[in-house]
């Protein structure tokens, strides 16, 4: 079956509707464009905001279990009870045997990386300066690939040999501390080591920045009293917004504590969510109201086009082909919108990319040219423009041709 | 007659807003045959019921009762989809008002009818052919390129005959061809038509108002009130 009538007459009465179609395909191009906008500024926005929260944290954390007072009851029912109790301090407690942990970890589904950590507090001391610090012990070329430390370098190189540290740029000034420098790191048991500073790191955030001491996992280890053990695993996993479902199977298959960043940073995991629903909201919305517009606009055509669509029809047009003709002016009415409407949108996006910027100055999105997603919408716009001509359609179709050409 | 009718029409009723109170019956039972090739004038007064005959008879209304048979077959029973391609196989039609479609050019205009099942039609460039011949058979070689707008009242009315012809027809059901058209520019169409009768044995059922014009057909049939008053052989005085 061919289109060649049914698209040449749908052509032309477009064409002829010079206004209406120029009116209707900038409405629904108006509609492509503010959906590719505010999609490509939440993305931008959420994206800043996930990088920010997450920045130097690991996606997944797991740990070892608390360590929990269990209630001796003895017989059953009258011997002595514990009224209450008390949870017990807890200490530094370890993982054993975490190579294995880590290789099982590791295999998880949605797992892409892991790495080992020894992390434990102590104290950062520079002549007479000292600071509360988090020592966190690991092995770089590992954990690189679990937390991208690499583009929070602001001085130094990344590197961990055997009394390196790397550490954030807030404890380097507050300890008086330059690169190259070297200072002390002494922990509660009072084990005390000289670490030299490879490198200052930005981590995102202020009380990180002011706190954080990575050094090889050796070190930690001696320093915190845990030789050939460690406090948890950090890892990484492939969609950030699955966390919590990749944390859910790895609890399931260890006996670990298992913390995602979702877990520890609820309330900007909700707002990120409540924000998709709305702009899902608004989506549908202008989804809506495109069509609406598109079907408005062909149910006039349909009433204007009486007279011709009854001599066509008199002459021997079917019902079928009515009905594709104006089928068809709601497709490409679509589609025209939708490549209309992408051009707009990247426009927009580029023009605010400028404008909209975080609070580092960087842009908040970026120009991502996207030619799958252009795909997407044209293809959802051409669906929409049919779905939109349906009751046009219909009604050119049931037309009377004795009465359409009567007038 | 000696030939199998092209068209018979046996006790043809129509009524409209059949069922309800306003109900008014406009054809009361016409018997009529036309033979293949006839050259047939339909006059009356107005309201009579011409065009409501001439409706019918394009399968453009349904009758409210009686049978009709075209070219051997019984129409009456014919859903839409048959219908239609009833009209686009056997018929021709020529509006009062031309009506052709403004969006498209003379030649297109012509070739519609073909490209509507281009298949049966030999083709596109047969069809574009055959829609060039015809314009220029009726003096519009010239003007193929044309929007209709761009043409003058006559001019449109040549583009609309030919349109009726593209397919070869048994039968062309012509509506006042001429009747917002002046003296001479009506003479010239009228003209073609009898030519075109007369070359390629289309059969013609011409609704005119002008005694002139129906007195140069072959047959005047004439309708008075829904019935037919008049069915007469003419010979057509040498224009």
């Amino acid at each position: 079956m061919t289109f060649g009538f049914e698209l040449a007459v749908a052509l032309r009465f477009l064409r002829e509707g010079r206004m209406q179609t120029a009116l209707i395909i900038g409405g629904a191009a108006i509609g492509v464009a503010v959906i590719f906008f505010i999609t490509a500024v939440l993305t931008g926005v959420q994206g800043d905001l996930i990088k920010r929260v997450t920045g130097a944290q690991p996606h997944v954390v797991v740990k070892p279990p608390e360590e929990t007072v269990a209630p001796l009851v003895a017989g059953s029912g009258e011997a002595s009870r514990l009224a209450s109790v008390q949870a017990r301090p807890q200490r530094l407690t370890t993982i054993d045997g975490w190579p294995a942990l880590a290789r099982a970890t590791e295999m998880t589904e949605g797992v892409i990386a892991v790495a080992p950590v020894a992390s434990g507090s102590a104290l950062g001391i520079k002549g007479d300066a000292s600071r509360s610090v988090v020592i966190v012990g690991t092995e770089l070329e590992r954990y690189l690939r679990v937390v991208r430390l690499d583009d929070k370098v602001k001085a130094g190189v990344l590197q961990l040999d055997p009394g390196d540290a790397l550490i954030g740029i807030e404890l380097a000034k507050d300890l008086g501390a330059v690169l190259g420098d070297r200072f002390r790191v002494q922990s509660a048991s009072g084990v005390s080591e000289v670490f030299r500073i490879r490198a200052l790191l930005d981590l995102g955030s202020r009380e990180l920045n002011r706190r954080y001491v990575y050094t090889d996992l050796r070190a930690a280890q001696s320093l915190l009293g845990i030789p050939g053990r460690i406090t948890n695993l950090d890892a990484a996993v492939r969609d950030i917004m699955q966390a919590d479902i990749v944390a859910a199977r790895l609890r399931a298959q260890s006996g670990q504590l298992i913390e995602s960043w979702i877990q520890t940073n609820n309330q900007v995991f909700t707002a990120i969510k409540n924000q998709d629903i709305m702009t899902l909201l608004i989506r549908f919305f202008i989804t809506v109201v495109v069509a609406l517009g598109i079907a408005s606009v062909l149910v006039v055509s349909v009433v204007q086009k009486r007279k011709e669509i009854g001599i066509l029809r008199a002459v021997g047009a079917t019902r079928r082909q009515m009905l594709t003709v104006f089928l068809l002016q709601g497709v490409i009415v679509g589609i025209g919108g939708a490549l209309l409407g992408s051009g707009l949108g990247l426009m927009l996006v580029s023009l605010f990319s400028r404008i909209l910027r975080n609070s580092e100055g960087e842009a908040l999105f970026s120009l991502t040219f996207d030619f799958g997603l252009i795909g997407i919408v044209v293809l959802a716009a051409a669906l929409l423009g049919l779905l939109a001509a349906v009751l046009p359609a219909r009604n050119a179709a049931r037309l009377d041709p004795a009465q359409a050409i009567r007038g | 007659m000696m030939t199998r009718p092209l068209v018979r029409l046996q006790g043809l009723r129509k009524t409209y807003n059949e069922g309800l109170p306003n109900a008014e019956e406009v054809l009361h039972g016409i018997d009529l045959e036309i033979a293949p090739g006839e050259f047939t004038a339909l006059i009356g007064p107005s309201g009579s019921g011409k065009s409501t005959l001439l409706n019918a008879l394009g399968l453009l209304e349904i009758a409210s009762g009686g049978r009709y048979e075209l070219a051997g077959r019984d129409v009456t029973v014919f859903n839409d989809d048959e219908r239609t391609r009833a009209r686009h196989e056997v018929l021709g039609f020529i509006f009062q008002f031309h009506h052709l479609l403004p969006a498209f050019t003379a030649l297109e205009n012509v070739m519609l009818p073909g490209l509507m099942r281009p298949r049966e039609s030999g083709g596109p460039e047969a069809i574009r052919q055959r829609a060039a011949e015809l314009l220029d058979a009726v003096g519009l070689a010239d003007a193929m390129d044309k929007k209709p707008q761009q043409l003058s009242g006559g001019m449109q009315q040549r583009v609309a005959i030919a349109r009726s012809l593209v397919l070869d027809p048994r039968l062309v059901l012509a509506d006042e061809p001429t009747g917002n058209l002046d003296t001479h520019t009506s003479d010239s169409i009228f003209e073609l038509l009898r030519r075109f009768n007369r070359e390629s044995g289309t059969a013609l059922l011409i609704v005119t108002h002008d005694p002139r014009l129906a007195a140069r057909c072959d047959r005047i049939v004439e309708l008075v009130d829904g019935r037919i008053a008049a069915d007469r052989p003419n010979t057509p005085a040498a224009a």
